[in-house]
């Protein structure tokens, strides 16, 4: 059971390791070489424009005047302006986020449905099936994310052309297109992950299946397949559900990663475009934006196991 | 023999033994020759990777910087087996000098993750309380952000490079070394021999390092095998973004990306660097999954 | 007889085949034309103007400037402004064209919006300020005239402040109603495709504006820019049928794609250069004759070659043909390399077994190999370079904010048709681009080039200086490179133009 001030705790902790990180973000990225208001600037540019903008931003006050200023701006909810294009970073949070979402739980989903075919390794333990499907997990989990991205790009996109090979179209709007542009990236950044759960899921399930209660239930004169389903299956996946939430965590930094590869207009994009050109404020703000996510879903996360399994005590 | 239920275990073993009683003799041959096999496999092909790097600039191969415009990715000849790269250069001397780039980045990063991370966690397992609250909650922090974020911001102020990378890994890595090690300490410290030790007087750092330390090698090797794929692939992954080992030295996630322009007239050429990471990770992954077997104590009775 | 008879029929079958071969001249309006562009523009306001080619091209078709500049006919030719004129050396005339309509019925051009935007500009620090160099003012006489009032005669002006990026009027009405955020966003121009909205990372999308004042223009009915950040991605695109112009391909594949039959490419000599430069206050680049050896060493023509498979032009000047005071016959440096001047001018200089340094340069793909290039000529003479390839933002820092460099490789687009933007924020003191060559004669020179009005004479003066900098050769130019684009063949009466930042599609139609 879960007493009330465990999560009260663990709630108040999200904020105060937020602040920690924004400080070391904030500190980390302005001791980078490399100026953004210079990178903003045409070639001729002399330099006493660049020093006026620089003023104009407040890019010349020190360290923990900056600091604090954008904290308290973050607070009332203004995350700033770009450097390089003037424009609002939480409009462009709001643009590209829903994305980055859609591409992961996509990914997500894909991982799930998969895994389910570790229960099969499990029921055919040390049998053909079995080997055949741990060594498709082993190769799995072998496969950089990238690489497995441009395999379904050559075979997809060049050989048989009948994928696009960049953008995103959403979903929501136009579902066949959606999902057309969906299918390879959603592939490449959820193999990792499917092949991961698809050996949790086969673990779990031999734990189970080796326990008392399902032998009862066999010597009770069950059929086996209602063995499996009804009592072995519920339990066996209960873990999986909190794993999938620290999977989809890392969905979120393997998203840059394949943002690049097929031109995707998401978060990762975004981060790696503003770090290329020092852009302060948005990388300031993507990071927050990620690190609430994190926090939050290992709060769920925490929060969801101790729900399920009755064992653990807070 | 017709379709086998669902094996159950057998009546020995009742304490969540996972083995189960092979009904056949292909079923029992099959069992054997898996686990020798597939981990050997592993291990030679790591040994091969391991000897490329070594040995390369020993190997007479043609010079992996001279570029020679005119041969821009050319399909494979005899001259060059694999073809060349973007430069005109042999792509099969750049994979086998890649080599040396991963399994280098990869095993500096492990080392130096262990170096990290295996005193914190004994630290953290052997005097627990406030020392390990603190230690566990930064190890927490850093394990649960996404190690390519962690790596491109470190990566970011440091500048890019090999050395960037092998740091930025160590940090990323080493609270997986000390979180394994803290919940052996943990456990071992409870034991009989800890208990003596202590009753006899023994310094603390002693009982660490010299009694508990090796009884908790096992899980190291398992972690550090993980960890040698997963550095290899991040490497990989951050020399793909430019983010990484800086050209014109040889890593195969760098030549990945040079590669992907010539997608549709030599589509070949992005699959051979690509195929080399693969082959590396999968080795140490069929290795270490070898290794988890034969260290695995539950697996060892009841065969 | 009966061979006459032959002949005339066959001339005849000739005739009727060379006819239906001519292209149909009459342009059909409509269609929807997709565009490539690497990255999103930052935004799309020409008072905003940064190193963003992807803002400027936009721009060139949302908005109009006073006057352009035709590369053919090497004249000003009008556009918002029907005529213009020094009243005196300082001030210029411009009287506003009539009746021009801005987009989304924000009412008629009048020259209010003329000075609002010269105005905002200078007074408010915009990035497109060095574009207007010694302009004090812009001042309303009346509906339809303005005066641009000038420090000191300043030749460049028209150039720079009344044509290209400079002479870009905006909307004033919108922009206050907006606010600059917005309006940089969802911009109002007088150009001939209006805004219709902004999917960042994904695309933009302009479309036809029917009260446009050239009567009959544009043809096409939709413009969409298409974000591609991957040139092979968009190529692939391209051969698919999924996109219809691609700017720039890479140079590798445009043979293959010539061979498409669906595919046009049309090349154009380029207003850049690529060049490497020197810290010139570091050894051994404070002499002038090490600065020389290296121009002599470096094979310009295997650069064209190799890294562009020809489709550039080598040249070790700054000027590229066709522009003022460029002179094909000026070559100082052959495009050939020759190494025995080289070593000798070396020897001379002190450094007989040649000398060590790096050479940096940024992310671009191209300028690698060329960098990778130039080391491995630089080897024959002796010099070993040392390769660092920096990111964007560490390269710009190290050769513009400070001088933490030896020996930099860049590539540059002009900004304007004017010579004087080929020389001026390169050579001249002071300016960020010049590192430690300070000449004040080439200084002199560069003054009188921008405040002589004759034609004739600044053709002159830019010969001079042209010939000026390759004896000090602070810079080492390589080659122009040619704007190439690839296009659907249904595009038709498309016409390019050297400069980098435009890509104008007001005369262009698609035959259905």
């Amino acid at each position: 059971m879960i007493k009330a001030r465990y999560v009260i705790n663990r709630l108040l902790q999200i904020p105060i390791s937020l602040l920690i990180i924004s400080i070391l973000v904030f500190f980390l990225i302005h001791l980078t070489p490399g100026d953004p208001v210079e990178l903003a600037l045409p070639p001729g540019a002399s330099r006493e424009l660049a020093n006026q903008i620089r003023q104009q931003l407040g890019l010349d006050r020190p360290f923990h005047e900056q600091y604090t200023n954008w904290l308290f701006n973050a607070m009332k909810g203004d995350l700033g302006k770009s450097i390089q294009t003037g424009e609002k970073v939480n409009d462009m949070l709001i643009d590209r986020l829903p994305v980055t979402v859609t591409l992961a739980t996509t990914a997500t989903v894909i991982s799930v449905v998969v895994s389910l075919v570790g229960v099969f390794a499990a029921i055919r333990f040390h049998r053909k099936t079995d080997y055949v499907i741990m060594l498709f997990s082993t190769i799995g989990i072998s496969v950089p994310n990238f690489f497995a991205g441009i395999l379904l790009i050559i075979f997809f996109g060049v050989f048989l052309r009948i994928l696009p090979i960049s953008g995103f179209v959403n979903p929501l709007k136009d579902p066949i297109e959606g999902m057309r542009h969906l299918v390879m990236p959603a592939i490449s950044l959820g193999l990792l992950y499917a092949a991961l759960h698809t050996r949790m899921v086969r673990s779990s399930m031999l734990d189970i299946l080796n326990q008392d209660f399902i032998r009862t239930a066999r010597a009770k004169g069950l059929r086996e397949y209602q063995v499996i389903l009804r009592h072995g299956l519920r339990n066996a996946l209960l873990p999986i559900v909190t794993v999938v939430g620290m999977s989809y965590a890392y969905m979120l930094g393997g998203s840059i990663i394949i943002e690049q590869v097929f031109a995707i207009p998401g978060i990762g994009r975004l981060l790696i475009i503003a770090v290329t050109s020092r852009d302060f404020p948005v990388i300031q703000g993507v990071l927050l934006i990620v690190g609430i996510t994190f926090l939050m879903i290992n709060f769920l996360t925490d929060l969801l196991y101790g729900i399920i399994d009755p064992r653990i005590k807070y | 023999m017709g379709r086998v239920k669902l094996l159950m275990p057998g009546p020995k073993e009742f304490s969540g033994e996972k083995r189960a009683i092979p009904h056949t003799q292909w079923a029992l041959f099959w069992r054997k020759f898996r686990k020798i096999a597939l981990a050997k496999v592993g291990a030679i092909t790591l040994l091969m990777l391991g000897l490329c790097a070594v040995l390369a600039p020993y190997l007479g191969l043609p010079s992996i910087t001279e570029m020679d415009l005119s041969q821009s990715a050319t399909p494979p000849t005899w001259l060059h087996p694999l073809g060349t790269d973007s430069y005109g250069r042999d792509l099969l001397a750049r994979l086998i000098y890649g080599a040396r780039v991963s399994l280098s980045v990869g095993l500096s990063s492990v080392g130096l993750s262990m170096l990290a991370g295996i005193p914190l966690g004994l630290l953290a397992g052997y005097f627990r309380g406030k020392l390990d609250s603190i230690l566990m909650r930064l190890m927490d922090a850093i394990f649960s952000f996404p190690p390519i974020l962690l790596a491109i911001a470190l990566v970011a102020i440091l500048g890019p490079s090999a050395g960037t990378v092998v740091i930025a890994l160590s940090v990323v890595y080493t609270p997986r070394f000390a979180r394994v090690v803290r919940s052996s300490t943990l456990a071992e410290s409870e034991l009989e021999y800890v208990l003596s030790a202590r009753a006899i007087g023994a310094s603390h750092w002693r009982i660490m390092f010299i009694q508990v330390l090796p009884n908790v090698v096992g899980p190291i090797t398992v972690q550090a095998t993980v960890t040698f794929a997963y550095a290899i692939i991040t490497e990989a992954s951050l020399s793909f973004l430019g983010l990484g080992v800086q050209p014109p030295s040889p890593s195969w996630g760098l030549m990945l990306n040079e590669a992907r322009m010539y997608i549709e007239d030599a589509p070949y050429y992005p699959i051979f660097p690509g195929l080399a990471i693969v082959i590396a990770v999968l080795a140490i992954n069929l290795f270490g999954d070898g290794l988890r077997d034969a260290l695995d104590p539950r697996q060892q009775r009841g065969e | 007889m009966g061979r006459v008879i032959l002949a005339i029929l066959l001339a005849i079958t000739f005739l009727c085949c060379g006819g239906f071969t001519v292209e149909s001249a009459e342009p059909k309006v409509g269609g929807r034309l997709t565009v490539v562009q690497w990255e999103d523009p930052l935004n799309i306001n020409p008072m905003f103007h940064k190193s963003d080619i992807a803002m400027n091209r936009i721009s060139s078709n949302v908005f109009d400037a006073l006057l352009e500049w035709d590369f053919d006919q090497k004249k000003l030719v009008p556009m918002l402004a029907e005529e213009w004129f020094q009243k005196n050396p300082t001030t210029w005339v411009f009287k506003i064209r009539k009746g021009v309509q801005f987009h989304k019925g924000y009412g008629e051009l009048t020259a209010e919006d003329v000075v609002f935007t010269a105005n905002y500009i200078l007074q408010k620090n915009a990035p497109t300020k060095f574009l207007f160099d010694f302009v004090k003012e812009a001042i309303m006489v009346d509906k339809y005239t303005v005066e641009y009032r000038l420090e000191r005669p300043h030749a460049p002006f028209l150039l720079s402040s009344a044509a290209g990026i400079g002479g870009m009027i905006v909307c004033k009405k919108a922009f206050e109603e907006k606010g600059v955020d917005v309006f940089n966003r969802n911009p109002v121009g007088t150009g001939p495709f209006e805004f219709v909205d902004w999917v960042p990372g994904s695309h933009i999308t302009l479309k036809r504006f029917d009260k446009y004042w050239q009567k009959g223009l544009p043809y096409i009915g939709t413009l969409v820019w298409k974000t591609i950040p991957e040139a092979y991605t968009a190529q692939t695109m391209l051969r698919a049928g999924e996109i219809d112009f691609l700017p720039a391909p890479n140079f590798k594949d445009i043979k293959s794609l010539e061979k498409l039959p669906n595919v046009e490419i049309q090349s154009v000599g380029g207003a850049n250069w690529d060049y490497l430069t020197f810290d010139c206050k570091k050894k051994p680049f404070d002499n002038k004759k090490v600065r020389q050896a290296i121009a002599y060493a470096i094979d310009r023509q295997a650069i064209v070659d190799a890294v562009y498979y020809g489709l550039a032009e080598a040249d070790d000047d700054p000027l590229p043909t066709g522009y003022l005071g460029a002179d094909p016959d000026v070559m100082a440096y052959p495009n050939k390399a020759n190494i025995e001047k080289a070593k000798q001018l070396l020897t001379e200089a002190g450094y007989p077994n040649g000398f060590e340094t790096t050479i940096i340069t940024s992310s671009k793909e191209n300028l690698r190999r060329v960098t990778q290039i130039v080391t491995e000529q630089l080897k024959k003479i002796g010099v070993r370079a040392k390769i660092e390839q920096l990111d964007m933002a560490t390269y710009v820092k190290r050769t513009r904010a400070a001088s933490d460099f030896e020996v930099e490789l860049e590539d540059i687009g002009i900004m304007s048709a004017d010579p004087d933007s080929a020389f001026w924020w390169f050579h001249h003191s002071g300016t960020v681009r010049m590192h430690g060559h300070e000449n004040a004669a080439i200084d002199a020179k560069l003054e009188e080039g921008r405040s002589t009005g004759d034609t004739g004479k600044r053709a002159k003066i830019y010969q001079e200086v042209t010939k000026m900098i390759l004896e000090e050769s602070p810079y080492v130019y390589f080659c122009h490179v040619s704007k190439v684009n690839a296009y659907t063949n249904k595009l038709k009466g498309y016409k390019a133009t050297p400069l980098d930042i435009e890509l104008k599609f007001h005369k262009a139609w698609l035959d259905r």
